[in-house]
């Protein structure tokens, strides 16, 4: 499902794909190549600006300061003042333009990876823990972002201030200058030995800091069901261990820097000390002036200072390119359900009659274990269908299918006799209502969830459809009515409550096909007889396909199908079936000898930490 | 699609008791009445639930087009029904611990509460408007930047 196999991804990092990565990336820099190069030609000038002011020293002190006029002098210092203003301004363009650059590539890849987060199928999450995302939409994007937005900036100064000082030396002492040279080769090697220690530690913090989000999310997730099972310590157990766990990586990770900072600087002492050492000696002799000594050693600090800012920036890189890694991770997830053909045939309708049909579908979660066999069954416009069976048989992953949540491994479903494939995802959504077991509601009033798929709904038309979920009568009766805020998943609120919301919420949308997954299966038999009517209420004039392993919701059906083992075993009425006495009478006596708690399928309000998932693909 | 009993503001007549309670003429229908606004945070103008102990009523969408002594009589209930006081002036805004106490200068006089962080206790409201979230539940709507004075905003803008 990636556009790069993982087995690939494993390989070794080879030049053709750190090409394609720096390639990726220099096309989110595109759009700010004028910004780029007037950071780019303001850092060359205070680069070349910044090189002068030793070389002026020495000037002051062979020439000025030796009995020349005062007004010579006097010039000459005020070149001192004028030179680092002029560096300052630039320096203040550079950022400026730094700050354009920053903002633009902070906005447009977070944005691309939200909105590759919204195309990616269910199939994608169903594999991964999600709350980490939040960490890497904002992290790795504030990591790479900063450094494109200084790393060319401050390459190119390096480059220039390198070489511009390199030359200063040169043409100040040229023997001195060729033992500093030296130098360079040698700092070379000792960046490309670090490298990957560097980047090995920095992605062992990192997955530890993932490791620890994760453990933090799950828990927040499941707080109720943690809760009711006091399972606070074993919790606590759990976060410390990946807390300790991440404070451990990190420390390697600062050690592995440690000394690097302390030697540089001792480093750099000690060069300037040799080269007062050996150039005093020479000024003492006659054979060298004290400005070229003063000089020398001011670019000698100058270039050093240069060579420490490289050992700092490949810490720097590194996790920059490792937060570059995991956006462009996301970003080239290839989406297994592809978008509809040009000639999507749906284009053009605006409502659909409600005609579905399942042809010889047979789908899998995972290679080798189907869970629908070639079903194949057809719907009429305004029929109501009920599909029941046994946990397991395949009634919910029919449901994902028909609203397209997942596409079939073989057979297709089509709506009006046009293939779901082939019909775009806003007109798809317009069409098809899903109401299941789970509600989902998000932390805000009751009136933006019941218009969550009408945006910009009357308050009218919200009321309306309240009224129709039966819904109306317990909001009235909040304190802020419609305004009242339903917490994070709807917790304010009970389960028939929620569902009545969501039910407000298909009203609302007014779509030609409605499915309900399992709709009433956890409530009261009190509740489930008023959400029931409001479904009844909803389904008027509408195509229906109602899954329930509660036979009672079903009795009214048109027709019932019954899975078994993921293949239709029967279909017909209720009396039909009843009459019949093969699977649906089976379930039948089952419904009425076991409590109807027993025969919920596992899938209640009560949240479950994402960590212990509760396999559930019928 | 419509269940809903929308009463026509010309039909009805709203009256303020002695003691201060609401009382309703509509139809063949009058008494003691409850009104509540059902968007008093989106829609504060807008609809109006009107509800009696023998159960509801119907719905006025708005105040619009009620005889004036009625429109008053409603208006003075449903400003308080529920009571969301608009903040108009921020006195002072303190940290207290975890805590924070906002003075403040609202529609309906000085208002002093206790919220959670600022960034936890604000939230954005309909259209440009801000809802603070007090303590005890309790809501107010913060005016936006445009209409607060600037000490308010600077006193905002130290914490936000």
């Amino acid at each position: 499902m990636t556009a790069v196999p993982e087995a690939d991804r494993e390989g070794p990092l080879t030049w053709r794909a750190r090409l394609n990565v720096l390639t990726a990336w220099l096309q989110y820099l595109w759009p700010c190549r004028r910004w780029i190069g007037v950071s780019a030609l303001a850092v060359l000038i205070a680069s070349v600006l910044g090189v002068l002011p030793p070389y002026l020293t020495k000037m002051i002190i062979d020439s000025s300061l030796s009995g020349s006029s005062e007004g010579r002098f006097l010039e000459r210092v005020s070149l001192l003042f004028a030179v680092p203003l002029l560096a300052a301004a630039f320096d203040i363009v550079r950022s400026a333009a730094g700050i354009r650059i920053g903002t633009y590539l902070m906005r447009r890849i977070r944005a691309d990876m939200f909105d590759k987060l919204m195309r990616l199928p269910v199939e994608y999450y169903d594999r991964r823990p999600t709350a980490p995302f939040i960490g890497r939409i904002q992290h790795d994007v504030a990591q790479v972002e900063s450094f494109l937005r200084e790393a060319i900036p401050h390459f190119l100064a390096q480059a220039v201030l390198t070489f511009s000082v390199l030359g200063m030396l040169f043409a100040l002492n040229g023997r001195a200058a060729a033992v500093v040279l030296g130098l360079l080769p040698l700092s070379a090697l000792a960046i490309r030995s670090l490298w990957p220690r560097l980047r090995s530690r920095t992605l062992r913090a990192w997955n530890a800091e993932y490791g620890l989000q994760q453990s933090i999310a799950e828990s927040l997730q499941g707080i109720r069901l943690i809760k009711a099972f006091r399972q606070e310590e074993a919790e606590r157990d759990r976060f410390n261990r990946r807390n300790q766990a991440a404070v451990d990586r990190y420390a390697e990770q600062l050690k592995s820097a440690m000394w690097m900072q302390p030697g540089l600087r001792l480093a750099i002492s000690w060069a300037i000390a040799f080269v007062w050492l050996a150039g005093g000696l020479q000024v003492i002799r006659g054979r060298l002036s004290l400005g070229t000594i003063v000089a020398f050693t001011s670019y000698l600090t100058l270039f050093l200072g240069q060579l420490r800012s490289t050992f700092h920036s490949a810490g720097w890189a590194n996790r920059a390119l490792a937060s570059a890694d995991r956006i462009l991770d996301l970003l080239r997830t290839e989406a297994p359900i592809t978008e509809p053909d040009a000639s999507g045939e749906m284009g053009e309708m605006v409502r659909a009659k409600g005609d579905i049909r399942v042809q010889s579908v047979t789908f899998a979660y995972e290679a080798g274990r189907n869970v629908l066999h070639d079903v194949s069954f057809h719907v009429r416009p305004g029929e109501t269908v009920g599909i029941t069976g046994r946990s397991g048989s395949g009634k919910s992953t029919l449901i994902q299918l028909l609203c397209r949540l997942y596409d079939p491994d073989s057979g297709c479903v089509l709506l009006d006799g046009v293939d779901l494939r082939r019909i775009a995802p806003g007109t798809l959504g317009r069409q098809i209502g899903l109401i299941m077991q789970d509600v989902e509601l998000f932390d805000g009033s009751i009136a933006e969830n019941i218009a969550f798929g009408k945006p910009g709904a009357s308050p009218r038309e919200i009321v309306e459809a309240a009224r129709i979920a039966g819904a109306h009568s317990f909001i009235s009766r909040l304190p802020y009515g419609y305004d009242t805020r339903v917490g994070e998943r709807g917790v304010r609120l009970s389960g028939g409550e929620k569902q009545r919301i969501s039910i407000a919420r298909a009203v609302l949308l007014d779509p030609p096909v409605l499915l309900l997954d399992e709709a009433t299966s956890a409530m009261d038999a009190h509740t489930e007889r008023a959400v029931q009517r409001a479904l009844e209420r909803l389904g008027e004039g509408r195509t229906v396909i109602a899954v329930s392993h509660r036979l009672s919701t079903l009795r009214n059906a048109d027709r019932i199908l019954v899975l078994e083992n993921g293949r239709v075993a029967e279909s017909g009425t209720h009396e039909q079936l009843a009459a019949a006495r093969g699977f649906y009478y089976g379930l039948l006596e089952a419904n009425r000898l076991a409590p109807e708690k027993e025969m919920t399928n596992g899938r209640h309000d009560l949240d479950r930490p994402r960590g212990h998932p509760v396999p559930s693909h019928g | 699609m419509d269940g809903m009993t929308w009463i026509d503001p010309g039909d009805i007549r709203f009256r303020r008791t002695d003691e201060g309670g609401l009382t309703a003429a509509w139809k063949d229908r009058a008494g003691a009445v409850t009104a509540k606004r059902l968007f008093p945070l989106s829609e504060p103008g807008g609809m109006v639930f009107i509800e009696a102990a023998d159960g509801e009523w119907g719905m006025l969408r708005s105040a619009e087009g009620l005889a004036p002594d009625s429109r008053q009589a409603l208006e003075r209930e449903v400003r308080l029904h529920p009571c969301v006081p608009e903040i108009r002036a921020i006195v002072s805004l303190r940290r207290r611990n975890q805590y924070f106490q906002w003075e403040t200068v609202t529609d309906l006089g000085p208002a002093v509460f206790m919220t959670g962080p600022p960034y936890e206790s604000v939230a954005a409201g309909p259209g440009d408007a801000r809802i603070v979230n007090d303590l005890s539940g309790r809501l107010y709507r913060l005016a936006p930047d445009s209409r607060l004075d600037s000490r308010s905003r600077r006193r905002l803008r130290g914490w936000m």
